[in-house]
């Protein structure tokens, strides 16, 4: 469990998430399957609003994907800065990318 | 694994309202008090709520400060994120196994920054929300969470390392060992609260099923500042809705489902979401179908009244199931009582499920404490000691005792805190005395936490 402050310090590079893995022999396979599912979804979503800003069941035409998942991966995309919400539109809210400022580290 | 002792005046077993209440009403006498919490904050089902009724105010901001005041309280330890596995009686006191389920993240060197889950590349559906939006495989449980401490959801963790390289105090660590750590307390208060309806309860009215009908708990969310969509939409493609029902004894007063019993505050809580929706939607229609109105509590009636007169439609019916068109609106079919009997399907945009209230907490024989025939814990006098069970020493407090609001769960915490403060007299404990020099934990984290 919590170790001293010096010896803290050093797990920045130590990683034991990596070292974890290593002794798991990899992370487990259902996760890893379901988050490259998720990683192809939300790069669907993100295509589709490449080109201005749109509502959930616009976007969900153009994906073709159902509008309750493009709602769920815009919204975890909106808490955590990647999407803006935009102007109404009859019953429904537009959304927008943000413009990415700096390329993840 | 890791052990830790923890010797304590007073043990409270939840930290939700009730329990926070009745711990800082004997840590202001002096008596040391342990609360544990089973999830990885204090707070319980209130601090989920958007706003209270009859007075409509803000929950978390009536919530968080009890939370602060019980997390600052120097009479006042917190663990979260535990198990209580086992509670005995020994001597003229009890003795307590704890699992404390490790986080992968240290409490006490965790700053809540958040760098790490924004590092985070999976997203997993939040519980907390509802599952309505996402959290990642490492996060600060919610916005005001006690503690303000990440932890990692393993099983949803590719071990990808990222939160580890951001996280500026180096606080995580994936080689995390639970700890066992054993109390000793002179008294036992249980505030174990309570759980919704399980929506498998009601398969036709399509609760997990038809995308636009929800638990009220969920509504909460919607309704809240901070909440999944920051506005209320509805879930299946992010309309703002214009008629939305809400379905009542959904799940009590119903003996198939072995709930007979009335759950006391979802007339009132489908009141008072009724008037935040038509407060926060002017367009829209809310209709309430009910069997009756229960508005039993002091300034009730006078809520329901305002409710009526805001417009919002109250229909006597008896709700048979509920369906989904092709826009995926819910479709209910009812009986309307109160007209000619005739059976009718309207559709909404959104349909709530007023879910009761049934029992939460432990498997029969983990606590010294017998339950009623409803499965709330039994009060031995339920009449001139509703607090007391029927085990000497061991007290219960709020929605574990039965379904109730939040002023009745706070007014049990208090008499709990009393009745136990008594015990604690009789067998000799005086407040005040300097239990520090009996708190041996072995480890860092939870001497440091605890305070
Ligand atoms: C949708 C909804 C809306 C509501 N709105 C209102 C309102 O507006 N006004 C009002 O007065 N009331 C309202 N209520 C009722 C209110 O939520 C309860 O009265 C109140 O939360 C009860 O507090 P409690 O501490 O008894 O239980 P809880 O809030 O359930 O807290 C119990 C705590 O114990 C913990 N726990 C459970 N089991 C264990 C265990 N085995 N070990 C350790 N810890 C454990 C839980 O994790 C939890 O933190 C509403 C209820 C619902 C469902």
């Amino acid at each position: 469990m919590s170790e001293n402050g010096a010896e803290k310090k050093t797990a920045k590079t130590q990683r034991t998430a990596v070292a974890l893995r290593k002794q798991l022999g990899g992370a487990p396979h259902e996760v890893l399957k379901r988050n490259k599912e998720q990683n192809r979804l939300r790069r669907t979503i993100v295509d589709a609003m490449r080109q201005g800003s749109a509502t959930v069941p616009e976007i969900a035409e153009t994906t073709k994907l159902p509008s309750h998942q493009v709602l769920w991966h815009l919204m975890a995309m909106k808490k955590y800065g990647e999407v803006v919400e935009g102007d109404q539109q009859g019953d429904y809210f537009k959304y927008v990318l943000v413009q990415k400022q700096e390329k993840a580290k | 694994m890791q052990q830790g002792k923890i010797a304590t005046d007073a043990l409270v077993i939840g930290g939700g309202i009730a329990g926070l209440q009745a711990a800082l009403d004997l840590a202001d006498q002096g008596f040391r008090v342990l609360i544990v919490e089973r999830e990885p904050s204090i707070g319980g089902k209130m601090i989920a709520l958007s706003k209270v009724f009859p007075t409509l105010d803000c929950s978390s901001c009536i919530c968080t400060p009890r939370m602060a005041a019980a997390a600052h309280h120097e009479n006042i330890s917190i663990l979260t994120y535990c198990e209580v596995q086992q509670v005995d009686p020994a001597g003229d006191g009890f003795t307590a196994r704890i699992l404390k389920k490790p986080r992968y993240v240290d409490e006490v060197v965790c700053t809540g920054c958040r760098l790490c889950e924004y590092a985070c590349p999976v997203n997993v559906a939040h519980e907390f929300e509802g599952e309505l939006v996402a959290r990642k495989a490492i996060y600060v449980p919610f916005s005001n969470a006690i503690p303000q401490v990440a932890m990692v959801d393993l099983d949803n963790c590719l071990l990808c390392g990222r939160c580890e390289k951001e996280c500026p105090p180096g606080a995580i660590d994936f080689f995390q060992e639970p700890e066992e750590v054993t109390v000793e307390a002179g008294t036992v208060i249980i505030a174990t609260g309570f759980e919704m309806t399980h929506m498998e309860a009601k398969p036709e009215y399509g609760l997990g099923r038809l995308r636009n009908v929800l638990n009220p708990l969920q509504v909460e969310r919607l309704l809240a500042p901070h909440g999944p969509y920051g506005r209320v939409l509805r879930p299946s493609d992010g309309k703002v809705p214009d008629t939305i029902a809400y379905i009542q004894c959904a799940g009590s007063r119903d003996h198939t489902l072995g709930v007979p019993y009335c759950s006391r505050v979802c007339c009132m809580y489908a009141i008072k979401q009724a008037m935040l929706l038509s407060g926060s939607l002017p367009l829209v229609e809310v209709t309430i179908y009910y069997m009756d109105i229960r508005a039993f509590g002091k300034g009730f009636e006078q809520f329901y009244q305002n409710a009526k007169a805001m417009g919002i439609e109250f229909v006597k019916a008896k709700v048979a199931k509920i369906t989904e068109d092709e826009q995926q609106n819910p479709v209910v079919r009812i009986e309307v009582i109160e007209e000619d009997g005739r059976v009718e399907e309207r559709a909404h945009d959104m349909v709530v499920l007023s879910l009761g209230i049934v029992p939460a907490g432990h498997a029969d024989g983990v606590l010294p404490a017998s339950r009623a025939e409803d499965g709330f814990f039994l009060a031995a006098e339920p009449k001139l000691a509703p607090c007391r069970t029927d085990h000497e020493g061991v007290f219960v407090a709020g929605t574990a005792a039965g379904p109730k609001d939040i002023p009745d769960s706070i007014v049990e915490g208090g008499a709990a805190a009393l009745e136990a403060a008594a015990h604690l007299r009789r067998n000799g404990r005086s407040p005040g005395r300097d239990m520090n020099a009996r708190q041996e934990s072995t480890q860092g984290t939870l001497a440091q936490q605890a305070n």
